[in-house]
This record gives C-alpha cells, structure tokens and sequence, in this order.
C-alpha cells in the first residue's frame, strides 16, 4: 500500500501541512467540548444544594420524600451480629454507620430495622406513633433508623 | 487536611508502584529509559499493589497487631532499597550522537508544534479537573453502586476488623472483587477516619492515572504528539468523565486494559527475549488488577492470554509459552488474591449464572434477545464516542502517514482481537443471563464503553508512524529520528 511521504505526488511539506491543520482542528475541538463539558458540570453543581450527611443526601435524592424507606442490608449485619433484643449503644452507633443504603423502597412495619425520612419531624413522629416502631437513631430532621416494637 | 492525607497515602503507593517498576523495567542498551511510561505503569500498579497489600493484610495480619501503615512502608523502603541498588549499578546508557545540522529545523519546528499542543492539553486537563470537581460536587457520594457498594463494602474493610468479611451477607455482588474498597479503606486508614473524600479523590486520581496511562504508552509508542491527541480524546469523551464522578470503578478497569495492551506492544516492539518477558510480565501485572478490580477483567486477563499465545505461536511453540508464563507470573499476585475472594468468600456471579441447559439453548437461539442486544450496543456505538474527536484523531493518523510493518500489524490485530472477544464475552453474558435483559443492558453498556475506550484509542493511534519519521527504503517501518 503505498504511503503519503513515498507518493510522488505528496510531498512531505503538503502532508505536513495537512497534517499540522488536522492537529489545530483536534485540539481546538478538544477545547471546545471540554469547555461545554465543564460549562454543563459547573452549572449543575450550582444547582444542587449543598447538604451534609450521606444517608440525608441519599434518602433525599433517590427515595420519593415523605416515605419510610426499608431496612438496609448492611443493617441485618448487626441484626445477624447481636441478637435483636441485645443491641447495644455501640451496635447502634455500628448501624447509623453502616445505614448507608435504602437497597429498597418499603412501609412495612414489621421489617426489623426501618430507614424513614420525612418532611419534618412531626411527620417521623406521626408514623412512629402510627406503626408501632421505635426511633433508634435520629439521623436528622424528619431521617431515622426506626425499629419495630416487639410485643 | 482530609484530602491532604487521603492525597499522601495515594502518593505513598504511587512511589511504591514507581519504584518497583523502575527496578524491574527492562535496560536495553543504546536507548534512554522511558520514564514517562515507567511512572504511569507505576502509578496504576501501585494502586493495584497497595490494594492488594491492605486485602492481604485485613486477612492474615490484623490479628499479629501490625498496623497497616509500618506494613506499607516497610514493603516501600525495601523496593525503593532494591531499585537504588539496581539503579546504582547499572551503566549508564550510551550518549546518543549529536543531531546532525538538517535535523536542528526540524527539531525547533518540532518544538514550536509540540509546545502549542502542550498548551492546548494542558488546558483542556484544567477543564477536565474542574469539570471532574464540579461533577463530584453535585453528586458527592456518586451514583447507587458507589455508596450502596464499592463504598459500602470499603467501610466494611476499615471499620470492621476482623468481622470485615460481613460485607459479603450485607452489601450486595459478594462475587465482585474488591481492589476499589480496599483502595478506599487504605485511603481512609491515611485520614484515620472513613470520609467520602477519600473515594471522590481516588475517582479524581484514577481518572487523572488513565488519561496518564494513554498518554505516555501513545507517547511511548507513537511520539508525543499522537499521545497527547490520545490523551485528548480521551479526557473530552463526556461518558468517560461522568462514569468517573459517579465514582464507578469502569474507569480503573479501562486503565488497566490499555495498560496490559500497552505493554504487550510494547513488548513486542523488543529484540531481546529477555526484555520482552520482563515487559510481558508487566502486562500480566495490569491484566491480573484489571481482574482484581471487576469480574469483566476476568474476560480481559483470560482474552489477553489467549491472544497472546495465540499471535505468539508465529515466533515457535517454546517461545509463546515463555512469553505467556511471563504474563501469568505478572498476574499472579493480583489472581491469587482473587481466587482467595472467590473461593473463601464471595458468592455466586447472579448475572453469568445460565441456568438450566433448556433455558441457556433457548435464550441462546432467542432472536429477539440477538435483536435487543444488537439495538443497545449500536446505541452504545453511535452515541458514546466523541465522533468528531475520533474521525479526526484517525484523519491524523493517516495523513501523518500509516506504519504498516509486520511487528505493527501484529500488535493492532492482537489489541482488535482482545477488544471485540471482550465485546463477545459481554454479548454471550447478555444473550445467556436469567436477569433482566432490557434492564442489564440499560445499566450496563455505557460501562462497557468506558472499560473498552482507551483501548479503543490505543487501537487507533497504533497503525500511525511517528510523526517527522524518515519512511526506511522498503517502505515499512521507518526511522525515528529522534531516541524513543
């Protein structure tokens, strides 16, 4: 296959003009959606509100508000762990550390460990009351680690 | 001061990684050593390594007592004994002669162009940090699988001790391996305390290493100018970027597979038969982190292998053999750690598990499976890439002038090979998985993409000749000009 420089007809001085002008349209594409990419980034990062907390950040953003959230994975950890009735202040500190995932969306009360995060905490305090479970963790306003109450 | 210590016990293992490939790199007489190429392999091993070591020390040694750190910096203070050693003797290489006075235009010519393009990439590596920064702040835990797994999983293996295997009943994909958590549990070991700064900043860095890794083996293969068009195109490839804001670990296994790519060339470009297996070994090192690192670097190791015994049968039986016992070797550590995940802890791959023959021969002959996977991989084709970018990364590879020896050929049917039998395994997956197809190929095909575009950018660049290269009288390889 015969090759630009070998061409006769394409002298190494044409090739390497083309060539420096496809260089300068690559870079100045590169510059151009770059700036778009990190345009859009910014934008959006204005946008979001700053929040502390990853589990009020999360319950927030991915769960629909005003919802109990189900009892994450990480949670049966400590249930496996300790026995439901011995779960100490330092297992529950371990779940408010390991809550970090609403894996599924639920209201069931009989679930061991519940994740909710309401609008505010009357709203908490109104399911709690409704649904027979106790606040274990309040992770912030209207956010806990609830568990159901055994009778 | 969060970051500042998460950022030193990252640098601790990218001095760890560098030094360790700069002992092993292989000295060939009459040629400088590249450096830039060295440090990149180095920084993505290190990463591994260190990863590797805190995996190995969560399981054997938290129980002597031995604080991760002293492990860590004993293991680095004996590389770096071992490479100043080494280093110390070796002769230094041979003075190159001087340029002649025909070759001093070109050189400034060349430099003139090499500054602009410099300039310019530099640049767009600011928009893309900041790009990076202001993505990571919108979304600061990253996307689900971020918070609800790798990082999940990476509080387990700090915070935990000796219970840390309970992430495999609490976090989901116990089958998945684990070189990112534990990478963000050594992080976090660095902090002395389990903040999210430590994954943004490692999705920051891992991103920074990959487009790092493709420059300098482009650079290292190709000339400075092809490598940083490479770089390039990687760093404005939106898809790329996003996939590392989410903090997913695509990014890491797409670094490691251009990595192993790389390397394998570059073996290939060696005489010695020496040289080419300590370089081969290397590869092996970049394809066993890409298997440590996710399930679909499995594929890659395995793919690489075969592709390497396969091409290399063209050089005897005896020597595809060593050449790919070089690669194994390299793989090794990172497997067995592996093989120790899988058999001792992790449990069953839900998405490859065929289920009964009926049901695999059924779906396999299904053709509106054929049909919807056929539809979201084109998707994947015609939307991900940055097009434009690559129809004009191509066009300058072509007008630079194309490299068509047969050593070349080789290399860009090899890395072609690897590619599409990784997108095989992935159709085969998709075709034969009992989960749920449309929602599988939702969630996944961008992350095929991310893990296969670098070497896809590799694959490109690798048919060009090195620009201001004197074509040889038989018209193949050429000459450079200048030392590689």
């Amino acid at each position: 296959m015969p090759q630009p420089a070998d061409d006769p007809r394409h002298g190494p001085r044409l090739r390497r003009a083309m060539w420096l002008v496809v260089l300068a349209l690559l870079l100045a594409r590169g510059g151009w959606v770059s700036s778009v990419i990190c345009l859009n980034a910014l934008h959006a990062a204005a946008k979001v509100p700053q929040e502390d907390g990853l589990v009020e950040v999360m319950l927030r953003r991915l769960a629909p508000a005003g919802e109990a959230l189900g009892d994450s994975q990480s949670v049966r950890y400590i249930q496996r762990e300790s026995s439901y009735s011995k779960v100490t202040a330092e297992a529950r500190r371990a779940i408010a550390a390991y809550a970090l995932a609403p894996i599924r969306v639920t209201d069931d009360p009989a679930e061991p460990f519940t994740l909710a995060d309401f609008a505010d905490d009357q709203a908490l305090a109104e399911y709690l009351k409704a649904n027979e479970v106790a606040l274990i963790a309040h992770l912030g306003p209207g956010l806990g680690l609830l568990e159901a109450v055994k009778r | 001061m969060t970051v500042a210590l998460a950022l030193l016990g990252w640098l601790v293992g990218v001095a760890f990684g560098i030094a360790a490939v700069a002992w092993w790199w292989p000295r060939q007489a009459n040629r400088s050593r590249p450096w830039l190429m060295i440090v990149a392999v180095g920084a993505a091993s290190g990463h591994a390594l260190t990863s590797a070591l805190y995996y190995v020390w969560l399981n054997s040694l938290t129980h002597a007592g031995l604080p991760y750190e002293v492990l860590e910096w004993a293991v680095l203070a004996a590389v770096s004994l071992g490479f100043w050693q080494t280093h110390t003797k070796a002769s230094r290489p041979a003075s190159t002669a001087p340029a002649d006075k025909s070759n001093d235009s070109a050189q400034a010519r060349r430099f003139t162009v090499g500054s602009a393009v410099a300039v310019c990439v530099c640049l767009v590596a600011v928009l893309t940090a900041v790009s990076l920064i202001a993505m990571i702040v919108a979304d600061p835990h990253g996307r689900w699988d971020a918070w609800a797994m790798w990082n999940l999983k990476a509080k387990f293996m700090y915070l935990a001790g000796p219970r840390w295997t309970d992430l495999f009943i609490a976090a989901p994909h116990s089958d998945y391996p684990l070189l990112h958590p534990s990478a963000v549990a050594r992080l976090w070991v660095y902090v002395g305390i389990d903040d999210p700064g430590g994954p943004r900043l490692l999705a920051w860095l891992t991103l920074l290493t990959a487009v790092g890794m493709l420059t300098a083996a482009v650079t290292h293969l190709r000339g400075a100018v092809l490598g940083a068009a490479a770089g390039l195109l990687l760093m404005t490839t939106p898809q790329v970027l996003e996939q590392a804001a989410a903090q997913y670990v695509d990014t890491t296994v797409g670094l490691f597979i251009a990595g192993a790519l790389a390397l394998i060339v570059t073996a290939w470009q060696s005489e010695q038969a020496q040289a080419r297996r300590g370089l081969l070994l290397l590869a092996g090192l970049m394809a066993g982190s890409a298997a440590w690192t996710k399930n679909e670097g499995i594929a890659f190791s395995g793919m690489a292998l075969l592709a390497l015994g396969a091409f290399g049968l063209r050089t005897g039986v005896r020597s595809a053999w060593r050449d790919s016992v070089a690669f194994v070797l390299g793989a090794l550590p990172m497997v067995a750690c592996l093989l120790s995940q899988k058999l001792l802890f992790a449990g069953r791959t839900e998405v490859i598990d065929p289920g009964s023959l009926d049901r695999f021969l059924t779906q396999l002959t299904d053709l509106d499976r054929h049909r919807l996977i056929g539809q979201a991989l084109w998707q994947v084709v015609v939307h991900e890439p940055e097009w434009v970018g690559v129809a004009l990364a191509g066009l300058l590879v072509v007008v630079g002038g194309l490299r068509l020896d047969r050593k070349t050929m080789r290399g860009v049917a090899l890395v072609a090979a690897v590619l599409l039998g990784q997108i095989g395994c992935w159709y085969l997956v998709y075709l034969t998985t009992q989960a749920d197809l449309p929602w599988l190929l939702s969630t996944t095909t961008d992350r095929l993409f991310v893990q296969l575009w670098p070497g896809f950018i590799l694959l490109l660049c690798l048919p060009a000749r090195r620009p201001g290269v004197t074509p040889s009288p038989a018209g193949t390889a050429g000459t450079t000009d200048r030392p590689s």
